[in-house]
């Protein structure tokens, strides 16, 4: 989407912001480590100016290629290249056949379980959950998540306390391994726009730091609010951002796993204040983002998300929009599974609906193969002019596969599908169906024991 | 005699310096100031709040506009302290503690100013007993409190009831809004009142000023 030249002049503009005006950085601690490998103190306390140089050098630490693991085993290359993994998305309400409400375990138990059963979601992100004590909420949905999914976890961090707990559960759910082998969670924060970091996020930095655990350091500028109208000025401001956590990162922990994530970024209505999450936009900055990443050789990650406040036809085609252009520009996280709302509310039926888009683009964008047993000319020649190519062996031995397989999507005449059906009602059975069928445990018992016993210890 | 027409033109362009010479130019005249801010500048803002909400304008106009006004306002707000008039009314607004958010807030304050309110800005993270303290300090008649996240809703309790024990809840209305909170909570914690957005906020803060 961007030339060579577009990228560079907003990699110039994004270090020129490092160096002024600078960023501030609310972490004295922070800062004298910042000020030690090379940065300067602007005019104001706690702002600290990043020369060219130090950005060049620490950002050459952070790793071009990193693994994320899940408890199945898996373990998933990540590059600025690689091919996009799907995730969840954060929020705060939960909608359902019963309606719009707080997220409570239950739920938050019951998404994850779904999540489980989708194979086109890598990872699950966490959530509010209401009937929690709000500082507890970020360990107690890691440990929830644990209990009902194997896949990635995606924890949200609230307190540098939480981050220890979920540190300590995590080392325990990794294994004999450990996290630096066997990273079965990340972690991330955002910057607190515009060009600050604040002493939360920076907590929670420190919190993580030293086991190898890839964090996602997201700008999350909001256009015409917290970084210009011109989504050129948002990207410089956020790359700027970014790039400072980054080397932040750097100088805590050389080497760790790191994502450059500028796709978070929105643009606010200007008739509602409506912070958009699923328009036009929000591609283009997505796609900005991935090739940012690119250009720094880092992983980069995005959301895709509606503003519907249902699941519903524009749900779907703001998801379609999204889904499409992120991974076409292979960003390498993309966040947003069963989200709407600007990114307040999740959903396990438009997570089903989400799976099934996603099914469809990575068909699309696996393209086809183009060689002497795909062209098939022997087999044409031989079925001959006015053939018919059902029953031909060619047919038979390549057919299983070859066709994108709706879930969920209707395929069928009109007089044999209940026609009445919508998309909707049958994502809807799909959730029914999936929540009805048994549930295997899926942490040994020595482990869940373990984890009660970190969340106890961590509740008091 | 003061041309409401002008005025309106003047404010809506933002157009400041022009604002504060009709301003003075009535205040010249011999109009006083109260009636200046009512059918000068307020009733400019209110033709423009209609049209905002008609979808006509887009918030970057209103603030624009709103900025003019101030403008205007700076001259006769001297005169309205040392007088038996008052200017509309005051609001004190803060997100509360363990809540960095301030979008949302800052356009609520930028919205309220705009309704010709004064409106003193406490900022972000801001616990319970700033609350208190600062409803001593300026006397205000309604209190706003925002927060986006689930974990900081609990302290717009906290600083309700801290307002209660420190004898100034009935002094104040208070109001709160921000993406988790509901009409249903505010009620549920002892509020006045909600809104969900600023266009509402300003209509609920003007009901509760004028009555
Ligand atoms: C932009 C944003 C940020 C920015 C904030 C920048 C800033 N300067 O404010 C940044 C990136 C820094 C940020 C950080 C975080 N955020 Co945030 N953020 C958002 C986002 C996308 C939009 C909020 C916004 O600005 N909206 C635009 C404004 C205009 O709308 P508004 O705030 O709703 O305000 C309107 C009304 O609500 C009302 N209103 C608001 N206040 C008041 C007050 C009164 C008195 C009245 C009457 C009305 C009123 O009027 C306003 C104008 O119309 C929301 C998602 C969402 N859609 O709400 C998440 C969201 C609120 N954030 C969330 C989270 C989790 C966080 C972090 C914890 C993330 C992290 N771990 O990195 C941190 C928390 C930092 C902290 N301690 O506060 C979650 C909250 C979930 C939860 N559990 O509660 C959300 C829902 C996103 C998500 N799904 O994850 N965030």
């Amino acid at each position: 989407m961007l030339s060579q030249t577009e990228i560079e002049k907003i990699d110039q503009a994004a270090k020129d912001l490092l160096e002024n005006p600078g960023v501030r950085i609310e972490d004295e601690e922070i800062v004298k480590k910042l000020l030690q490998c090379g940065a300067q103190s602007g005019p104001e306390s706690m702002v600290v100016r990043f020369p060219p140089g130090m950005v060049k050098e620490y950002l050459s630490l952070a790793p071009q290629r990193f693994f994320l693991a899940d408890r199945r085993g898996n373990k998933r290359e990540v590059t600025s290249e690689t091919e996009s993994s799907f995730w969840t998305g954060a929020a705060l309400f939960y909608l359902d056949q019963e309606g719009h409400r707080f997220i409570h375990q239950k739920d938050l138990a019951d998404f994850s379980r779904i999540i489980e059963a989708l194979p086109n979601v890598e990872a699950i992100v966490g959530t509010s959950i209401e009937d929690t004590p709000p500082m507890h909420r970020d360990f107690v949905g890691f440990r929830i998540m644990a209990q009902n999914t194997r896949k990635h976890l995606r924890p949200l961090s609230f307190t540098p306390r939480g981050g220890e707990a979920m540190i300590e559960m995590g080392k325990v759910l990794s294994g004999e391994k450990g996290l630096r082998e066997n990273p079965i969670f990340s972690v991330g924060f955002t910057a607190h726009g515009p060009l600050r970091w604040t002493s939360l996020a920076l907590g929670v930095f420190k919190a993580t730091t030293g086991h190898g655990i890839p964090a996602t350091i997201n700008g999350e500028p909001m256009a015409g609010a917290s970084s210009p109208v011109t989504l050129a000025g948002t990207t410089a401001v956020g790359t700027a951002e970014i790039l400072s956590g980054i080397i932040i990162n750097q100088v805590l922990e050389p080497g760790r796993p790191c994502f450059f994530n500028l796709g978070f970024a929105h643009v606010m209505d200007m008739r509602s204040a409506f912070p958009v999450t699923g328009g036009p936009e929000n591609a283009l900055l997505a796609v900005a983002g991935a090739e940012l990443a690119r250009y720094y050789r880092i992983p980069s990650a995005s959301w895709m998300c509606s503003d519907s406040l249902l699941y519903d036809g524009q749900n779907a085609l703001e998801k379609m929009l999204g889904a499409l252009t992120h991974a076409q520009a292979r960003v390498s996280v993309i966040w947003g599974v069963g989200s709407m709302e600007s990114e307040k509310t999740i959903s396990p039926v438009q997570a089903v609906i989400d799976h099934e888009i996603i099914g469809m683009v990575k068909k699309y964008l696996s393209g086809f193969r183009v060689d002497d047993s795909s062209l098939a000319l022997e087999e044409i020649r031989r079925v001959g002019i006015t053939g018919e190519f059902l029953s031909s062996d060619h047919t038979l031995a390549h057919f299983r596969g070859a066709f994108f397989e709706p879930k969920i999507l209707i395929r069928a005449q009109r007089s044999t599908a209940s026609e009445n059906e919508s998309l909707i009602r049958r994502a809807e059975k799909a959730v029914e169906r999936l929540l009805a069928s048994d549930r295997e445990p899926l942490l040994e018992e020595g482990v869940e024991r373990e984890l009660m016993k970190i969340e106890k210890k961590y509740s008091e | 005699m003061i041309d409401g027409e002008k005025f309106y033109l003047s404010v809506s362009q933002g157009k400041m310096d022009e604002v504060r010479n009709l301003v003075q130019g009535a205040l010249d005249a011999g109009d006083r100031a109260e009636r200046v801010l009512k059918e000068g500048l307020i009733q400019a803002m209110d033709r423009l709040g209609v049209r905002f909400k008609n979808g006509e304008i887009y918030i970057p106009e209103v603030l624009l506009a709103a900025r003019a006004m101030h403008a205007g306002m700076a001259i006769l707000k001297p005169i309205l302290s040392k007088s038996t008039e008052t200017i509309a009314g005051k609001v004190l607004i803060g997100t509360v503690k363990g809540d960095l958010h301030d979008i949302g807030k800052n356009l609520v304050v930028m919205m309220i100013e705009g309704g010709g309110f004064d409106v003193i800005d406490l900022g972000i993270d801001v616990p319970a007993s700033r609350f208190v303290e600062a409803v001593k300090e300026h006397r205000p008649q309604v209190v706003g409190m925002s927060a986006l996240l689930t974990t900081t809703m609990v302290e717009m309790k906290k600083a309700i009831q801290a307002l209660e024990a420190a004898g100034q809840k009935d002094q104040v209305k208070i109001i709160i809004g921000g993406a988790p909170v509901t009409e249903r909570f505010a009620m549920e914690i002892g509020a006045d009142g909600y809104a969900p957005d600023a266009a509402v906020a300003v209509d609920v803060v003007r009901s509760w000023i004028s009555k």
